[in-house]
């Protein structure tokens, strides 16, 4: 039970918390560069560092978003857990479906090794609808 | 119940009663901070549930990239990489305008929140209009999932599966877009009717925060979609 309730005027006033304005052009400066980077990068070719390096700046970009932009960073850290929790329930669903799909495979019963018939795949000779 | 208890009540009554009461103040709430935290944690629920709502098809996307990763490379050349990048930018400043907006509630600014709302309002419109030049451009080439695909031009027979995806992440993003700049404009009458507050910025907040959500998934959509080597 709370005495304090209704008990004084304070309780009744909510005080925003502004950020400075420096911040949020900060932040954008951040995500527009960060945006020219990946396309950047895009151009040259590093194997399946591509993939890699374009998840990294996407996860740094997203962290700025909702750090400074979606107010975390200032939040009650239980609006963080909850995000953060589906963030990791979502990477739970990558690894194990992953972890599945990426290693389907039939074994060569005349040379007893290891083939996943995906990466087989070969162009066709010309493109067929089906 | 204890009769202190009782009593404590009884005298929280009579003060609430002559108390000027906070009209944004719902009656089950003891101050506007415990209502805001509510409100804000129902609107993280919501966005967590939307992370997982499209992490399915975030996971389809890298099943089939890592199934087929040669068709899955030559179907996303087909896609228009300066379009896809401009709106990232797009996104990106109606995502700053926005966060603008919620400030402007925040110093009761609610003039200045309108136009930054429909600055935001706009941007979404040039996205969707991108949008439509890119999906026009595709049915026009016959880039379409499933049996629509009579494009000829990809070497491989399962090129129309990187379309299914591509539709359905875009499609389903443009959705969100569209629910966004219809809930902003609710929120710009709102504004324009005076109805923030420094005492009363929620409703903003939470639209904000959904709108930033549509801009984080784009931020993973350009270069899973556009971008593959």
């Amino acid at each position: 039970m709370s005495t304090t309730t209704h008990a004084d005027d304070s309780s009744h006033k909510h005080t925003p918390h502004v950020l400075p304005l420096r911040i949020y052009f900060g932040v954008w400066v951040a995500l527009l560069v960060l945006t020219a980077i990946t396309l950047a990068v895009s151009y040259y070719d590093f194997g399946e560092g591509n993939l890699i390096i374009a998840l990294v700046v996407a996860t740094i970009k997203a962290t700025l978003v909702s750090l400074f932009f979606m107010h975390l960073f200032y939040d009650h850290k239980l609006n963080a857990l909850v995000f953060g929790g589906s963030i990791v329930f979502l990477f739970l669903f990558f690894f194990f479906t992953l972890a599945d799909t990426t290693t389907r495979g039939q074994v060569d019963p005349a040379n007893g090794v290891f083939v996943n018939k995906h990466l087989q795949q070969k162009p066709s000779d010309e493109g067929h609808a089906h | 119940m204890s009769a202190i208890d009782t009593e404590v009540i009884a005298n929280a009554k009579i003060e609430h009663a002559e108390h000027e009461h906070n009209p944004h103040l719902a009656h089950h709430f003891s101050e506007p901070e415990q209502q805001i935290s509510a409100a804000k944690l129902g609107m993280w629920a919501f966005l967590a549930q939307e992370v997982l709502f499209f992490g399915g098809l975030f996971v389809a996307l890298m099943v089939f990239r890592t199934w087929y990763p040669d068709m899955y490379r030559a179907a996303s050349s087909q896609l228009n990489v300066p379009f896809g990048a401009i709106n990232t930018m797009v996104l990106i400043c109606s995502s700053l305008t926005m966060a603008l907006a919620v400030r402007a509630t925040q110093l009761n600014r609610n003039r200045q929140a309108f136009w930054l709302m429909a600055a935001t309002v706009l941007l979404a419109g040039v996205f969707l209009v991108i949008k439509y030049f890119e999906y026009s451009h595709k049915f026009h080439e016959g880039q379409l999932p499933g049996h629509f695909y009579t494009f000829k031009e990809i070497p491989f027979d399962n090129a129309h599966m990187f379309f299914g995806i591509y539709f359905c992440m875009t499609g389903l993003h443009g959705l969100h877009v569209l629910i966004g700049m219809i809930v902003i404009g609710w929120m710009m009458v709102r504004a324009w009717r005076n109805e923030f507050s420094s005492q009363y910025y929620t409703p903003v907040e939470c639209t904000g925060l959904y709108w930033h959500l549509v801009d984080l998934i784009w931020i993973f959509l350009f270069p899973l979609l556009y971008l593959v080597k």
